[in-house]
């Protein structure tokens, strides 16, 4: 299932988004991010930012292919709130000109805090001794933003959160390798919620208001801010919604029936 | 406000100023002034001279030991033998800078010397001068020019008498706190990390980046809008005695009143309780002060739509703005580590002095709507 975003007024083209993505990193990451972890979200900045330049474009006969990947063993690290909880994203968004053909975000939600890290009823005491190790971090929560591929057998909305998901590998963190130990079981790949897709910015934003909400209090009441958002919306969510308030109006089928679509056998 | 503690054991330290002119009437106007002003006869003895023009003259200068340096700009009156010099005050300068690299040297001239004030376009050449000083505004009634000319000049004297500076030296010459050392090395200049320190360059960069910026030292707009109170509160006895250690006490800041953000901050947050301390400092401390003193403090407001407590400060009015009211400006070369320049959507409306190229661009289109609506 594709997305093709079109119409409505100040929408982004794909060239303008490499310089929103490199807007954020240099303005808005600051305080939030670990930078030491950015170099590779950077790179694929610079060369997304070759690959859809306006003015190689106008020769091209076809759109142009780009990727905004942040592979999982690399993944864009925040720093850890008040509460002890550092969360990390990767991704793997890929798109066609003005089209989004794959679209998959994974975030996890480490603790560092010892009481919501182990669990004396239910953890084991060989679990106690390895995260007693690397200072109580356990990936707690994970969840998947996914835009529903094309060969799935599975009847899953187009664009949909999951909980859990496939585990990913180890973190690295220097020469130590830190496993997440994510209690959820990794057989549950259900339910899976329709959800607006996600793309970094986004759902950057998301983690400012969920883990960092009084501190980026400021930024975000910024109209700047607003209209780099916005234009993350505009290119990535818009056509969604869409679809959504066009479901209220089909007589013949649910919104989860039109977002869910059997699939074709 | 001047403080006076420039003062050693009650006595207050005169600065030895030699004043360069080619017009003698003008020498004997300003020795006369200096001699009788209130504020400048116990602080400087001014020695005035003619243009140098050869090497005795100079040679006059360097026995006087000056301590400060005011020279006009317009030079060409010729002299006896109706010889014109042929320099101007600059050149001047830029030649004495080379022998007293560690005294203050002003351009001290008649503001009709520069078309209609625009001095903009002579900025390349005022690299080599340390401030520029009009004649018409020194003596003037309610002006600070005088406080700020001994200023410039008595912390010239304490950096000098160093024998090597390193960053330790200065931040005790600012009084900054452990904190604050960071952001104020993210502050400096590229020479000043290379550790190549120079008073003159120390002095620019005191003057023209640390107490001209917001961001690190906060003059009492800034600090009342941090606070999220009005300047006229944060002026008050009351607050003043409460933040009196956030005060900055350092080089070139004693003829103006500056306060350290961060001790601020942490004067502020010292006794508030956990729900005082979730809450932004502008929410946070008249809560706590209502709570702690019984009284209502007068909240900043915005100049846009009134609402309290505002957020920031509008480059343009100089009044407190919210945040969701104004657009990023970028006026100046300021270093990223102080508060970023923001104008209100009022100044863009009401005035012409917004320029819409210093905008961010991802909010320009925002700009020409707000000035559009000013037509409806």
């Amino acid at each position: 299932m594709r997305f093709v975003v079109h119409g409505g007024s100040k929408l982004m083209e794909i060239s303008e988004y490499p310089q929103n993505l490199k807007t954020f990193l240099d303005k808005y990451g600051r305080g939030y991010l670990d930078y030491s972890t950015t170099s590779s979200l950077y790179k694929t900045v610079k060369d997304m930012g070759e690959l859809v330049d306006v003015s190689k474009n106008k020769k091209r006969k076809t759109p142009p292919s780009w990727a905004v990947k942040i592979e999982r063993n690399k993944p864009l690290v925040f720093v850890k709130n008040k509460d002890n909880l550092q969360v990390d994203i990767c991704c793997d968004i890929q798109g066609k000109g003005n089209v989004v053909t794959k679209q998959n975000i994974e975030l996890r939600v480490w603790s560092l805090n010892q009481q919501m890290s182990y669990r004396d009823e239910v953890d084991s005491l060989a679990l106690k001794d390895e995260l007693e190790i690397v200072n109580w971090k356990r990936v707690i929560s994970r969840f998947h933003f996914d835009l529903k591929t094309t060969d799935t057998t599975k009847p899953e909305p187009i664009c949909h959160l999951q909980i859990g998901g496939d585990s990913g590998s180890c973190l690295s963190e220097g020469s130590v390798s830190i496993k997440e130990n994510c209690w959820h079981p990794s057989q549950l790949s259900i339910p899976r919620f329709f959800h607006v897709p996600f793309d970094i910015i986004l759902i950057c934003e998301f983690i400012l208001v969920n883990f960092f909400p009084n501190e980026s209090l400021d930024t975000r009441k910024k109209p700047e801010w607003v209209q780099l958002v916005k234009k993350s919306e505009e290119f990535f969510c818009k056509e969604y919604i869409k679809k959504c308030f066009d479901s209220l109006n089909d007589s013949k089928q649910t919104m989860l029936g039109n977002l869910a679509p059997d699939p074709k056998k | 406000m001047f403080r006076d503690s420039t003062s050693i054991g009650g006595v207050t330290m005169k600065i030895k100023t030699v004043y360069i002119d080619d017009v003698p009437s003008e020498r004997n106007k300003y020795e006369r002034r200096f001699g009788e002003h209130e504020l400048s006869r116990d602080r400087f003895e001014l020695i005035s001279l003619d243009t140098p023009k050869c090497l005795d003259d100079y040679n006059v200068i360097r026995k006087l030991s000056p301590q400060l340096i005011l020279v006009d700009y317009d030079l060409s009156r010729p002299d006896s033998n109706r010889d014109v010099i042929g320099i101007s005050g600059l050149t001047l300068i830029a030649e004495l800078k080379q022998h007293y690299r560690d005294i203050p040297i002003i351009l001290f001239t008649k503001k009709s010397v520069f078309d209609n004030n625009n001095l903009s376009s002579f900025s390349s050449l005022f690299s080599v001068v340390d401030k520029v000083i009009y004649k018409s505004d020194l003596f003037k009634k309610e002006s600070v020019l005088l406080d700020e000319l001994y200023n410039i000049a008595f912390s010239y004297q304490e950096l000098s008498k160093i024998k090597k500076i390193k960053w330790d030296t200065i931040f005790k010459l600012l009084g900054a706190h452990d904190d604050d050392y960071d952001k104020i090395k993210y502050s400096a200049t590229p020479a000043m990390l290379q550790k190549e320190f120079t008073i003159t360059g120390i002095a620019k960069w005191v003057t023209e980046v640390l107490l001209q910026y917001p961001g690190i030292l906060y003059d009492s707009l800034y600090a009342a809008t941090f606070l999220g109170i009005c300047e006229e509160e944060f002026m008050s006895p009351q607050i003043q005695e409460y933040f009196s250690n956030a005060e900055y006490s350092g080089i070139f800041g004693k003829n103006r009143s500056f306060w350290w953000k961060s001790k601020l901050f942490d004067i502020a947050c010292a006794k508030m309780d956990d729900e005082e301390l979730d809450l932004p400092i502008r929410e946070a401390f008249h809560r706590y002060w209502e709570r702690v003193n019984r009284i209502e403090l007068d909240k900043s407001v915005c100049v846009n739509n009134g609402d309290s407590p505002a957020e920031w400060v509008c480059y343009i009015l100089k009044k407190p703005t919210m945040l969701n009211l104004s657009l990023p400006y970028s006026p100046d070369t300021r270093p990223e580590v102080m508060d970023e320049a923001r104008v209100s959507f009022k100044a863009i409306k009401t005035t012409n002095d917004v320029n819409p190229e210093m905008i961010d661009s991802i909010v320009r289109d925002q700009y020409y709507e707000i000035r559009r609506s000013r037509r409806k």
